[in-house]
């Protein structure tokens, strides 16, 4: 593929055709790419959390004192604000996966809407049962 | 090569489990990641459970393994496989063959570590 | 004279130096003028060199898609009024090889679309020709494919895909969405026909849903909903054929 801005490829033998090539910046051209890439980057977030999750558990398997100084890390200011950073791009991870799967599974008899709706239900139910648990448990 | 091949075969298990992780990320992460990352560090709340005796004793329960295990493995593959799409549109051809390898290789990898870690414990 | 509008087109002449330029023409403004009556002022009055392509003038044919101030639209059904009076670029459809002025090169779609198969395939061969014989559908049947049928493969979720933009070998929104269909036809029997070139690397894995498709559909075919499904039959196909082992 020629990668030029104005390059002519002859395609078929009768015309010569050009195509514009895209840059890779791309998405910056329009806003729904825009929210595209952000759906994308905020699973680099959703990663992270689970590493995060493992390093604890890691540490949680080697003993009190390895536990205790890796939970002291987890309460230093730095870290709290990533993890705001990280809820707040995994709640639009969440928006956008509602979104989709009502329009995965929203074909008739069901309605968009209705499943993206439903899904919001199950997870405030879910959420919920979660903090209890944890607050509780 | 051979092994790049069969990564790329098993396209529909890749989806499945980015599909998988998509619904734990989605239904599941964000209260634990208030709770457990914003509200206790801040001392907003301070459950009893948060402790190195306690928590030992809640993980070591079975049943608590195995939700842990699948919310910390579904939400790898699930960003593996976003990151290794959207890096395949820098078009880097020598690259885009080994993605597959890099990111499914890399959470397969974590999942044999968080079992391994979860057994131990 | 009236009010006037100003359109900036893109001009290309294969037969000349290679280099597409972009074109100003002030022509008077209609209230009730699409971009296509637009089009057709400027290669009546101003410059009939001006090449580009329409058919019906009411958005069945779909041969009239370009991009509109960056968006893929259906020129005989997108008005004057909805921009007057800021300017309008009119582009060729984006992601196809451009043969002259606002016509693209849309051999590479057709070939995809051919490959997907799109009509009904029997097992018994005998049945695609018997004209007796009646099939009958209920209406919850045909509910299950009606939308894509609507498609008028009119290509402007291709130029709306960046997925095809980046990977020009990808199957795209509406062959998947054409294929899905058919599989979707209880008189049908080709799904494993088609799986082939649904299910294969250029098909719908490499599908991200960035949506554009669907946005940009004039039929509200939506194609982004017909891939992630097909993606969903694909998985569930490919499991089952695991654990049985079968093919
Ligand atoms: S799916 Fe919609 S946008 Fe795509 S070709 Fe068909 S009618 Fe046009
Ligand atoms: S001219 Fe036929 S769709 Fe516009």
């Amino acid at each position: 593929m020629a990668h030029s801005m104005n390059s002519i490829s002859g395609k078929t033998e009768a015309t010569k055709t050009y195509r514009r090539d895209i840059p890779n910046t791309w998405w910056l051209k329009k806003g729904s790419y825009f929210l595209f890439i952000l759906r994308e980057i905020s699973s680099v977030f959703v990663a992270l959390y689970a590493i995060f999750l493992l390093i604890q558990l890691c540490a949680l398997s080697g003993g009190q004192e390895r536990y205790e100084s890796t939970a002291a890390v987890f309460k230093s200011g730095w870290m709290i604000i990533l993890h705001v950073v990280i809820w707040v791009f995994v709640m639009y991870n969440m928006v956008t996966w509602f979104r989709i799967s009502g329009r995965i599974f929203g074909a008739k008899p069901l309605s968009p809407v209705l499943v993206t709706i439903s899904n919001y239900i199950i997870w405030l139910i879910v959420s919920i049962g979660i903090i209890f648990l944890l607050l509780k448990g | 090569m051979c092994l790049l091949k069969k990564i790329n075969a098993l396209e529909p298990l890749w989806w499945s489990l980015f599909g998988a992780g998509g619904m734990v990320a989605a239904f599941l992460l964000p209260a634990h990641i208030f709770i457990q990352g914003i509200a206790i560090p801040l001392g907003w709340v301070s459950p009893d459970m948060f402790n190195y005796s306690s928590l030992i004793g809640i993980v070591g329960n079975p049943i608590v393994k195995i939700y842990l295990f699948f919310m910390i493995i579904l939400p790898l593959y699930h960003a593996a496989h976003r990151i290794r799409l959207t890096l395949e549109d820098l078009r880097i051809e020598w690259l885009n063959h080994i993605l597959p390898l890099i990111f499914y290789g890399g959470a397969t990898g974590l999942t044999v570590v968080t079992l391994i870690v979860l057994i131990r414990i | 004279m009236g009010e006037e509008i100003t359109l900036n087109i893109t001009r290309y002449n294969p037969d000349k130096d290679g280099k597409y330029t972009t074109q100003r023409y002030s022509i008077p403004y209609k209230n009730d003028w699409s971009i296509l009556d637009a089009l057709n002022y400027v290669k009546a009055e101003l410059d009939g060199s001006l090449t580009y392509r329409w058919s019906c003038r009411m958005a069945v044919c779909g041969s009239c898609g370009m991009m509109v101030n960056g968006t893929p639209r259906l020129t005989c059904s997108t008005y004057l009024n909805e921009f007057y009076p800021k300017e309008i670029t009119i582009e060729p459809l984006a992601n196809f090889p451009v043969i002259r002025d606002l016509v693209v090169d849309i051999n590479d779609f057709m070939a995809k679309l051919k490959s997907a198969k799109p009509w009904i395939i029997r097992k018994n061969k005998r049945d695609e020709d018997d004209t007796s014989k009646e099939y009958l559908q209920t209406t919850g049947q045909m509910d299950k494919y009606y939308q894509q049928t609507l498609c008028i493969n009119c290509t402007l979720c291709y130029a709306a895909c960046p997925v095809y933009g980046l990977h020009p070998d990808f199957l795209g929104p509406a062959v998947i969405a054409l294929g899905h269909r058919y599989n979707k036809d209880s008189r049908d029997e080709g799904k494993a026909d088609r799986r082939e070139v649904l299910a294969s690397e250029h098909g719908v894995w490499k599908c991200t849903v960035v949506g554009d498709c669907t946005e940009v559909c004039p039929k509200h075919v939506d194609p982004s909903a017909a891939i992630q499904r097909t993606k969903v039959d694909s998985a569930i196909n490919w499991f089952f054929s695991f654990l049985t082992g079968r093919k």
